[in-house]
């Protein structure tokens, strides 16, 4: 098949939610090497990924999957979209055909039941009568199996799994149900078979919906991911590649109007691109040679070449998506508690249902199995269950939409009880990008534009936020570039060698910057004598001063900032803010938070996510304002990728209304289970209340959660 | 009142007529896109106008 010189190689990506340290991952990664065919294994601890480059000829998909499994890792295979796509599909239609069985047939046993029940005992022939149990079996069998299959299923797999789920009583009334009536068939006693169909249909509703909500969110999850084209044009080779065959280092067109398709530098052309995927915001930037573009972006007007920078799985898209999934996994711990009750619940309902039976029965009410079955039904926890995971999946998908990356499902519960808000300043309530606002010449014979020329140049490999303000300037080629952290940046240029950083850094210790020490940052430019003082400038962001005044009357404001004091003080009084405290370290900033926590507040930790990371760790809660391109995922339970962070109030604001709806949902789910079982148990419900109860109970929920798909103050 | 005998089991092979029906209109597509359809009277079709 293929050539001597060409390796067949495929590349398989998993995900493996058993891998919780560094030793699962090591454990994986040893025992994937020694199988013959295979060249390579990944791991990832935080996304929990594995790839596995190997020859599939020596070694199949499934045989890998067997050893994982062998030493205890059960893995998912990540499917591409396409495969997910049809499975989703797939899923919902045979879910429909179920249905409408259940659905047709519960119509028809109902005809037949209709006649019966109208006629009463003895107003039918007997073998009228056997005629219709008869049909009426014939058609309540398809239902009993067919249709009620999921139930089957999953209480099989709970009893498996050695406990007791929703589908348990379910299914159980079901069988019982259709499994006596078919005796009665032979033995000419009551049947049940118009039950059978009915509970089989209208529980078969309520599944089928939620069904059909879970895949629309779960469409929306891979709404960014569906957006990546399949394959990237290479100029190099004249072709087309697929995206998984693109590597780091590889140069790939974006023609306008299409999807950029990899995360990388541009190399060549300059356009408009649009990162609305990732922040809604839809302004475009433009983007020229040098700037970073991502994944899924959209370029718009001009052709761009951009070297790839990162594997598939490490692009900003690919990762969003994974921490978008786990967010919507997250369960806060009454959630938790509801599925240990609910569990418990189950077997209780079990045995009450199975003591109203026994009692009706000795009591001499013909309708004693009926009670039975519509106990075991009405009362399934479904809606319990359903109550919290629906709310997640909603609000943290209305929050992508906006540009807000929920990383820690924890950080919705938590942020709507916070008393304190903790903010940093640069890059939180300022801008974070200096700007060159002001050039001091010390030696005669340069000009600005050449001084700046010089700077841009020396900055031009460096990602600190002093290289962004030398951003948009034309470069030229420098030697021996070097970075010196927390100082500067030296190299050669024109084989004259310069250093522009602190005035210590650059060898003139004694030189004071010119005048005005209060506003922004001052660096010098010098090789062998002191060339230009620079002042850069960070400016205040527009809505810092909106948002702090209208938190004001309701939290606690504290600035703390690792800046000069005199430029900390200068932005809070801008901000009017009461609380600022300059000149701290990281180790400061913990201690500050923790001082506050041991008063009783609970603290929202706001930074951009680079210098305050230890604060935001120990903060209650703690959100990134971060540019796209910098995803902040360790430190914060949440970003707001769109710049904008007047978000925060309206963050805060939905944080409510989910902790609202998730009290309504659980109040709610648990006031019906526990109304609703006493009149089942007197023999009050007609078995199809029950039903429809049960169905109309779950959907409630959903409804409810629903409401909170339009992030707003509400 | 005999025509019963022939009836049910009639009223029986139609419910699964229909069942085969449905299952079959599941499975070639008719319920994939159950909200475009409903919309699609309201937009002019511009290829086959006569």
């Amino acid at each position: 098949m293929n050539s001597a010189a060409a390796i067949n190689m495929d590349r398989l990506s998993l995900q493996v939610a058993d891998i919780r340290c560094a030793k699962c991952a090591l454990t994986i990664e040893k025992a994937m090497t020694r199988l013959a065919g295979v060249f390579r294994c990944r791991t990832n601890v935080a996304d929990k990924r594995v790839v596995v480059e190997h020859d599939p000829t020596l070694l199949s998909q499934s045989a890998i999957l067997a050893v994982l499994e062998s030493i205890g890792f059960a893995a998912i295979v990540n499917e591409d979209r396409q495969a997910v796509m049809q499975r989703m599909q797939a899923d919902g239609n045979l879910m429909l055909a179920r249905l409408g069985v259940a659905g047709i047939g519960m119509m028809q046993v109902m005809m037949f039941a209709l006649a019966t029940y109208v006629a009463g005992d003895g107003g039918i022939e007997a073998a009228y009568v056997g005629l219709i149990k008869f049909a009426s079996f014939a058609i309540a069998t398809p239902v009993a199996f067919y249709s009620a299959m999921p139930f089957h299923l999953g209480a099989i797999l709970d009893l498996k799994h050695r406990r007791l789920g929703m589908d348990v009583p379910v299914s159980l009334a079901i069988s019982a149900a259709y499994g006596l009536s078919t005796w009665h068939l032979f033995t000419d006693g009551e049947v049940y078979f118009d039950s059978v169909c009915m509970f089989a249909f209208l529980l078969l509703i309520g599944r089928y919906l939620e069904l059909r909500s879970r895949h629309q969110y779960e469409q929306s999850v891979s709404i960014a991911e569906r957006c990546l084209p399949e394959s990237a044009f290479v100029p190099a080779l004249t072709t087309e590649l697929p995206i998984k065959q693109i590597t780091p280092g590889m140069l790939v067109r974006a023609l306008p109007g299409e999807m950029v398709p990899v995360d990388g530098v541009v190399t060549e052309g300059n356009s408009a691109v649009s990162e609305a995927a990732f922040s809604g915001e839809s302004a475009a930037i433009r983007k020229q040679p040098g700037m970073r573009v991502l994944a899924g972006s959209v370029n718009l007007d001009g052709e761009i070449i951009v070297r790839c920078s990162d594997e598939v799985e490490d692009f900003v898209i690919s990762k969003l998506s994974v921490l978008h999934q786990e967010a919507m996994l997250y369960k806060p711990s009454f959630a938790r508690l509801a599925d240990i009750v609910a569990g418990y619940f189950v077997s209780g309902v079990l045995l009450l249902a199975l003591s109203a039976g026994v009692y009706w029965y000795a009591v001499g009410n013909p309708d004693w199995f009926v009670i039975l079955i519509t106990v075991l039904v009405v009362s399934c926890p479904c809606a319990l269950s359903l109550a919290t995971p629906v709310v997640y999946t909603v609000s943290v998908t209305a929050l992508k939409r906006l540009g807000v990356v929920v990383s820690a499902g924890k950080f919705l519960e938590q942020l709507s009880s916070i008393n304190h808000i903790v903010f940093d300043k640069t890059g939180t309530l300022t801008e974070g990008t200096l700007d060159v606002s002001e050039v001091t010449l010390l030696a005669p014979d340069w000009t600005r534009e050449e001084v700046l020329n010089r700077c841009c140049t020396l900055e031009s490999n460096s990602r600190h936020p002093i290289a962004r303000a030398f951003e948009s300037v034309v470069k030229r080629p420098a030697t021996n570039v070097e970075q010196v952290v927390g100082e500067g940046v030296l190299g050669s240029i024109d084989g004259q060698s310069f250093r522009l950083g602190k005035p210590e850094f650059v060898g003139f210790p004694d030189l004071s910057p010119p005048m005005d020490q209060v506003r922004g940052t001052w660096i010098l430019l010098g090789g062998s004598e002191p060339v230009a003082w620079i002042r850069l400038d960070d400016d205040i962001r527009d809505s810092s001063a909106k948002l702090i005044q209208i938190l004001k009357p309701h939290y606690k404001i504290t600035l703390l900032s690792g800046d000069r004091s005199i430029e900390v003080e200068r932005v809070a009084k801008a901000l009017s803010i009461d609380d600022a405290k300059g000149d701290l370290s990281p180790a400061d900033k913990v201690e500050y938070v923790r001082q506050f926590q041991a008063v009783g507040d609970r603290v929202l930790m706001v930074g951009d996510g680079m210098n305050d990371a230890a604060a935001m760790g120990i903060a209650n809660t703690a959100v990134a304002v971060s540019p796209v391109d910098i995803l902040v995922q360790d430190a914060a339970d949440a970003t707001l990728l769109r710049q904008d962070i007047f978000r925060l109030w309206m963050l805060i604001g939905y944080s409510k209304r989910i902790r609202n709806v998730l009290r309504q949902n659980m109040s709610w789910a648990v006031l019906y289970n526990l109304s609703v079982i006493p009149f089942a148990v007197a023999g009050w419900l007609e078995p199809w209340m029950a039903a429809l109860g049960m169905s109309m109970s779950s959907l409630l929920v959903i409804v409810n959660a629903s409401r909170l798909n339009s992030v707003g103050q509400g | 009142m005999e025509a019963i005998f022939i009836l049910v089991p009639v009223s029986v092979g139609i419910v699964f007529l229909a069942i085969v029906t449905f299952i079959w209109s599941v499975n070639h597509h008719q319920f994939d896109d159950l909200d475009k359809e409903a919309e699609r009277i309201l937009f002019d079709d511009d290829q086959d106008s006569d």
